[in-house]
């Protein structure tokens, strides 16, 4: 394995953090477009009151 | 100098001796003060009608009141695939008190949150001088910290404002209690925090299943206090709880068992698919954006796996192997295992029967994690640091930003019709809307 030196890897590693909260980040605003849902799925959009 | 200088010198004096002489007071009035900040609007709030409040809440085990046949059932009986009988007997005792009204279910639900802030602030600081020596104010002011965010944060509204999730919040609080009986244990070497750390055990467990990771959690404890893992003792403690978790353990697969007919991801799908779950509920619980009451699945079971999923799969073990060094930290170690331990079991790795990919609920008990990481780097830079106005400005931002957005997020789950509207829409307004109502 490559060995980096302690500062290089580091920083790497806190690049990948922040790369990661800002993929997370922008998914979170454009979630629904992306996402492949069947609206089968969606009988929770129900609003009305069953009887039990 | 100016007199007027003089005044706020001697004002913000006095006010920094009245904090440093009544300090826990003043950390238990802002701790209030957060919550009801948030809080307050909950006594107009509905049951969420056509979701889980429906089936959880409004029964016929919360209507048959506390006669000992229905405390039998409820205790014996699986109910909609759950085992959770002291959450059931938590609506029937409220039923039995004020009927089926909101107000007095939700205002209840309140004050268990505030009793886990509490909890949360005493625990942080049982445990904090055993994982570094610090002195008395800044130990008080990050148990303070992590408590006041997690009082706030806006991923924990949902386990507070509905109902049905009411067993989160209960079984946080006698989760928290057992960790801190068993702090008092480790302590003192007095067996009766033992059987009270089982105690609220076991009661964390009849709340929710979760609980089962609190062997885990114990094992963390007993690192962080030092204690020598080739000592049989350490290992005999936790066969009690051993012998609990697979019992309890078996009890919940069984009552999903009964649900059925619900198929999982394979193997190979899970892995990125809970690479990025994991790396989503860590970045809720620091930067919540766009939360929902629902967050589907990226790709449906049998489909090809997305391919920027295995972007999370790459680059977190990358990011972990890159600061591997950083966690010989011990505070930050804490923080993170904390997390971990108990976000694991809901990140898709194990498959369980759910509708979401993500749910912020599942997030409450772990948040005390990243509060808690966030509340320490904050104080050790507020007394450390040459910047620190300019660190006082940026957290004070992030607070009240925090606080904002819960204050705005809370009124989604004022009723069936506001919590479901959002998503409604933006599913309406995909543009591939039509296509996708073909495949319903």
């Amino acid at each position: 394995m490559i060995k980096l030196p302690d500062k290089l890897r580091t920083r790497l590693g806190l690049c990948l953090l922040i790369l990661i909260i800002l993929m997370n980040v922008v998914l979170a605003l454009k979630y629904y477009n992306i996402s492949r849902i069947k609206l089968s799925q969606f009988f929770i959009l129900q609003t009305n009151v069953q009887k039990e | 100098m100016q007199p007027f200088n003089l005044f706020s010198i001697a004002f913000f004096s006095a006010v920094r001796n009245v904090y440093q002489n009544h300090i826990r007071a003043a950390h238990a009035t802002l701790l209030i003060f957060g919550v009801a900040i948030i809080y307050w609007r909950v006594y107009q709030f509905n049951f969420i009608y056509g979701w889980d409040d429906q089936i959880f809440v409004l029964n016929y085990y919360t209507q048959a009141g506390l006669g000992w046949r229905n405390l039998c059932e409820i205790w014996t009986n699986f109910y909609a695939g759950q085992y959770a009988p002291l959450n059931q007997l938590y609506y029937t005792l409220l039923y039995s008190l004020f009927k089926y009204n909101p107000t007095c279910f939700h205002i209840v639900g309140v004050f268990i949150h505030i009793t886990n802030v509490f909890l949360v602030y005493m625990l942080i600081r049982s445990i904090l001088p055993k994982l570094i020596l610090l002195p008395a104010l800044q130990t008080e002011q990050i148990s303070f910290l992590t408590a006041f965010l997690f009082a706030i944060l806006p991923v924990n509204i949902e386990p507070v404002t509905w109902i049905a999730a009411s067993k989160v919040t209960l079984y946080t609080l006698f989760y928290l209690a057992a960790l801190l009986s068993y702090c008092r244990y480790l302590d003192t070497a007095r067996a009766k925090y033992f059987y009270l750390t089982l105690f609220f055990f076991v009661l964390s467990f009849a709340t929710k299943e979760q609980a089962v990771l609190m062997p885990l959690c114990m094992l963390l404890f007993d690192y962080i206090y030092g204690r020598d893992f080739k000592d049989k003792m350490i290992w005999f403690e936790k066969l009690p709880l051993v012998i609990l978790t697979v019992l309890f353990g078996l009890i919940s697969l069984q009552s999903q068992g009964l649900q059925g007919g619900r198929s999982f991801y394979p193997v190979l799908q899970r892995i990125p698919l809970s690479a990025y779950t994991l790396s989503e509920y860590f970045t809720k619980c620091l930067i919540p954006i766009n939360l929902s009451f629902l967050y589907p699945f990226p790709f449906q079971n049998g489909d090809k796996v997305l391919w920027w999923l295995w972007i999370y799969a790459a680059a977190i073990p990358l990011m972990i192997y890159c600061l591997y060094k950083q966690l010989k930290n011990r505070w930050l170690l804490f923080g993170l295992l904390f997390f971990f331990i108990h976000i694991g079991l809901v990140i898709n790795l194990v498959p369980l029967a759910r509708y979401s990919v993500t749910a912020d609920r599942y997030a409450y008990l772990s948040t005390i994690g990243t509060c808690f990481i966030v509340g320490y780097f904050v104080v050790i830079n507020l007394h450390t640091s040459r910047k620190r106005l300019s660190w006082l400005f940026v957290f004070g931002l992030y607070t009240a930003l925090l606080t904002a957005y819960s204050s705005s997020h809370i009124r989604v789950w004022t009723n069936t019709y506001t919590l479901k509207e959002k998503l409604k829409k933006t599913i309406e307004s995909r543009k591939d809307y039509e296509e996708l109502k073909k495949l319903k």
